[in-house]
């Protein structure tokens, strides 16, 4: 054995190797980072069970260290200014009797040491005040490759003691007397190391997988976020390499909120969380970045003393991600409420609490709420709010279109012709055995709301057996293909056989009526059913009543996604503080270069009094209000600020097309 | 809806002239019908004293459930002559009503805004009600019957749901639990992919649902 026959050694009740597989997995679950980020939960416990222990400011550090001895490797954690891991640990006769260990960490509050090798992590009052909740400390045992971590501590008392745990058919924990002896034992394991000198504890994790060790680069980063507010009020923390310079934690200046300009920022506080409710907060801070953050940085930082334990980005009050990514800040809630949410919902992991909880419901609420009137505020959120099936949205969608036609007209085509343009139904187009064709539709399949819709059909078998029955099926829907939008069954029936490349008429298909109120998409869904009840026909025909067809390859594409924003042509912006629209007209567009060039050209200037036009036409359609104030602006490629209402974007190839028809 | 701050506050509103005097007759008449409706709805809820309970279980469903079939059958509401494929500007109507005045559903996520509306808690409820509440309490949990109700299969076909619900209370005699409902539902969708059930025969369809059955007991 490693450590020499004489060693007094005990077992660790409660554990096993399995144990640590799942509380790893609980981690990897609540903080949403794979065990290859193992040191960032390390740290994250290890911090916090500092800061726990805490005796004054001043004097406190945290430091990691990685150090290399013989073959093995360590991580070594210390921290000074604490209280030390104070008491004397487990008797070895009550050892094996958990409920007798439990009762005798119960009774003396201050048996820090104890708890710390005993791993339980019942609930109890002993457990509540003292974080030791023991999870913790299985993230260490998780980093080591051998399962294996020392630790000793130089207590507030002036006592020294130094412990171990390790894995042998089962968890067992060293057993030492303080003072000298412990002294000889750090000595004899670890005989790069010297007795602590300061208050403090050390905690020794033997041969920490490779990727902690990979992962140590990202550890001031790590720090930086989570113990952001720690660092703003000046506790230090430090951290060495193998190359052994000792570097301190900086704080993060995009953190530092109180820097921040009022204008991008708002300070709440203290209030309550929800009208006639206990729950209240100390402040709340919602600020604006300049530039879209990364995830962990993003969101609304759900602060425990100086932790913080998650970021609240999972709201959804339609903001487009990049705007979402921008909003961030912090909440603090009051003491009351502070350890209601210790107690009652932080996860053991420390990164997140329960969101179906009374509290944690009421805190996702509050703080969607606040982000809403932040985001509104600020100019982020659409007047219309977003996604594809908004008024907006149709209106561009017929703005677009208009265009495309325009320019059809003028001969300049993509690929043109009715039907869906991207989206899904056409997808699962395979060649088919067997086809159903409607005939008499109207050109483009486009009505007008108060048309009769009057069709015929045939059926025709190219390769299936004939002998039936088929079961054939024509239903009208209305925006979606889904039983609850289903208008009316235009035919339903049954064909006993069907002939090889024999045609076959479809009679008595019911007329349906368009009402004259509503215009926008109707589906017909055609399916064909063979006697098994397979599925051997389904095909979708989309009708336009209404509104014009989308065509399929029009010259101009609407980007609603808004990802490639230095494509646009122009980008109609809204200035809150002025209540301004603007109407950006990027300069670096490709096609703008062009307009340039051609001046004197009357279809160009045509084509560019037009697109104008219809920007112009957007606003008019959405923010009639705002349309006296708006402006023309030229920009070169990057946009100011703000929100981007709707795009229309040039394809790369149609744009082609239209300068070899322009250029002749 | 659109947005507006006034007084600090984010306020949702309606413009009302983009509609008819009609379709603005219409909606003010299904409003109080609906208010009405779910005041006695929320008189029940309060009978049977599931208000104050903060988690929303089967029964409190069944009773909207019940109410709002009652609402949709009824002569008043026929009278508007709303379609059938229409509903869903009332499903939701229903639902902001039982938010903004009667303040149930405060624990409740808003219903997302799609095409479809199977995620619509009010729409499941009315599916829901349709079957008899010996039934409904028999088959499982509301977190059970949520995961049935929200997929399209058994929407498009209620009598393959009630299928697989009978032939699985006949083999097991327990209710279904929400785990085993998602093993079903997958098995379903995976071996019934490329069927209309509407024209399967039964013995066909018995056997897949007896696989089904088999395979998650």
């Amino acid at each position: 054995m490693f450590w020499g026959e004489k060693m007094e050694t005990g077992l660790v009740v409660r554990y096993s190797k399995q144990e640590i597989e799942e509380n790893l997995e609980a981690y990897e679950n609540d903080a949403g980072k794979d065990k290859e980020h193992t040191l960032y939960f390390v740290q994250k416990d290890a911090i916090q069970n500092s800061i726990d222990a805490k005796v004054d400011d001043k004097n406190f550090s945290v430091t990691f260290e990685l150090v290399e001895y013989k073959k093995d490797r360590y991580l070594i954690i210390t921290d000074t200014g604490t209280t030390g891991l104070l008491g004397k640990g487990i008797p070895k006769d009550i050892e094996s009797d958990e409920e007798a260990v439990f009762e005798y960490l119960e009774k003396d509050k201050n048996e820090k040491w104890g708890r710390f090798e005993s791993f339980y992590f019942k609930k109890g009052e002993a457990y509540k005040d003292l974080g030791s909740k023991g999870r913790g400390k299985l993230i260490f045992l998780a980093a080591s490759v051998d399962n294996k971590i020392y630790f000793d501590s130089l207590r507030i008392d002036g006592t020294y003691k130094f412990g171990g745990i390790y894995y042998e058919g089962g968890f067992r924990r060293l057993i030492e007397k303080e003072g000298d002896e412990s002294k000889k034992r750090l000595k004899e394991n670890l005989p790069f190391l010297d007795p602590l000198t300061k208050t403090g504890t050390r905690i020794i994790i033997v041969n920490p997988y490779a990727y902690v060790v990979e992962d140590f680069k990202n550890l001031e980063y790590y720090i930086q976020e989570t113990w952001w507010l720690a660092l703003q009020k000046g506790l230090k923390f430090y951290y060495k390499g193998f190359d052994g310079v000792m570097k301190e934690v900086r704080p993060n200046p995009l953190l530092n909120f109180d820097k921040i300009n009022e204008s991008r920022k708002i300070k709440k506080g203290p209030g309550k969380l929800k009208k006639d409710t206990e729950f209240g907060y100390k402040e709340l801070v919602i600020a604006l970045a300049d530039s879209p953050l990364d995830e962990p940085l993003a969101g609304i930082y759900i602060q425990r003393g100086l932790m913080k334990v998650s970021s609240f980005i999972d709201y959804d009050i339609g903001l487009p991600k990049e705007n979402k990514n921008r909003i961030y800040g912090y909440i603090i809630f009051d003491e009351k409420t502070e350890k209601e949410f210790r107690d009652k919902i932080e996860a053991i992991t420390h990164f997140a609490y329960n969101t179906k909880s009374r509290l944690g419901k009421i805190i996702d609420q509050f703080l969607e709420e606040n982000i809403e009137k932040f985001a509104e505020l600020k100019g982020l959120l659409n007047a219309e709010g977003a996604g594809q099936n908004d008024r907006t949205a149709i209106v561009v969608q017929n703005r677009t279109n208009e265009i495309n036609r325009v320019l059809a007209e003028l001969g300049i085509k993509g690929g043109f012709g009715p039907g869906p343009s991207s989206s899904s139904q056409s997808s699962t187009q395979q060649p088919s055995d067997i086809s159903l064709q409607l005939i008499g539709l109207k050109e483009n399949n486009a009505y007008e709301p108060g048309d009769d819709l009057t069709f015929n059909a045939k059926i025709i078998n190219r390769k299936l057996e004939p002998s039936g029955p088929y079961y054939v099926d024509i239903n009208l829907y209305k925006e979606a293909v889904a039983e609850q939008n289903r208008v009316e069954t235009l035919f339903s029936g049954t064909y006993a056989k069907l002939d090889i490349d024999k045609v076959h008429p479809i009679q008595n298909i019911k007329s349906y009526k368009f009402p004259k109120r509503y215009k926008g998409k109707y589906i017909i869904e055609k399916t064909i059913t063979d006697k098994n009840g397979h599925e051997v026909y389904r095909r979708n025909e989309i009708l336009w009543v209404g509104v014009p067809p989308e065509l399929r390859n029009g010259i101009f594409k609407i980007d609603l996604k808004r990802e490639k924003r230095n494509n646009f042509l122009y980008e109609p912006h809204y200035n809150p503080e002025e209540n301004k629209y603007i109407i950006n007209i990027n300069a670096e567009h490709p096609y703008y270069k062009k307009i340039e060039e051609y001046k004197n050209d009357e279809l160009i200037a045509f084509l560019t009094d037009f697109i104008i036009a219809n920007s112009v036409s957007f606003v008019l359609a959405t923010e009639p209000d705002r349309f006296a104030d708006t402006q023309f602006v030229k920009t070169n490629g990057s946009f100011p600020e703000g929100p981007t209402e709707k795009i229309f974007e040039i394809e790369r190839k149609n744009l082609a097309l239209l300068l070899s028809y322009i250029q002749g | 809806m659109r947005r507006k701050i006034e007084n600090g506050k984010v306020v949702k509103y309606i413009r009302l002239d983009y509609f008819s005097n009609l379709e603005v007759e219409t909606a003010k008449e299904l409003d109080s019908l609906i208010v009405n409706k779910l005041k006695e709805i929320l008189k029940k809820l309060k009978q049977a004293g599931l208000l104050d309970n903060k988690k929303h279980d089967l029964a409190f469903w069944y009773i909207i459930g019940k109410g709002v079939n009652e609402l949709i059958e009824s002569d008043e509401f026929k009278k508007l002559g709303i379609p059938k494929y229409d509903l869903k500007g009332v499903f939701e109507g229903i639902e902001n009503a039982a938010r903004i005045e009667l303040h149930i559903f405060e624990n409740l996520k808003e219903s997302k805004r799609q095409n479809t509306f199977l995620r619509n808690h009010i729409y499941r409820a009315y599916k829901l009600a349709q079957f008899p509440e010996e039934y409904v309490k028999k088959v499982g949990s509301w977190d059970t019957w949520r995961e049935f109700l929200e997929r399209p299969i058994f929407d498009r076909d209620p009598i393959l749901l009630r299928k697989l619900l009978d032939s699985y209370l006949k083999k097991y005699n327990k209710p279904i639990e929400r785990k085993t409902a998602r093993e079903i539902i997958k098995l379903v969708n995976k071996k019934l992919k490329d069927y209309n059930t509407k024209y399967m025969p039964n013995d066909v369809l018995d056997k897949i649902i007896e696989e089904i059955i088999n395979t998650v007991g």
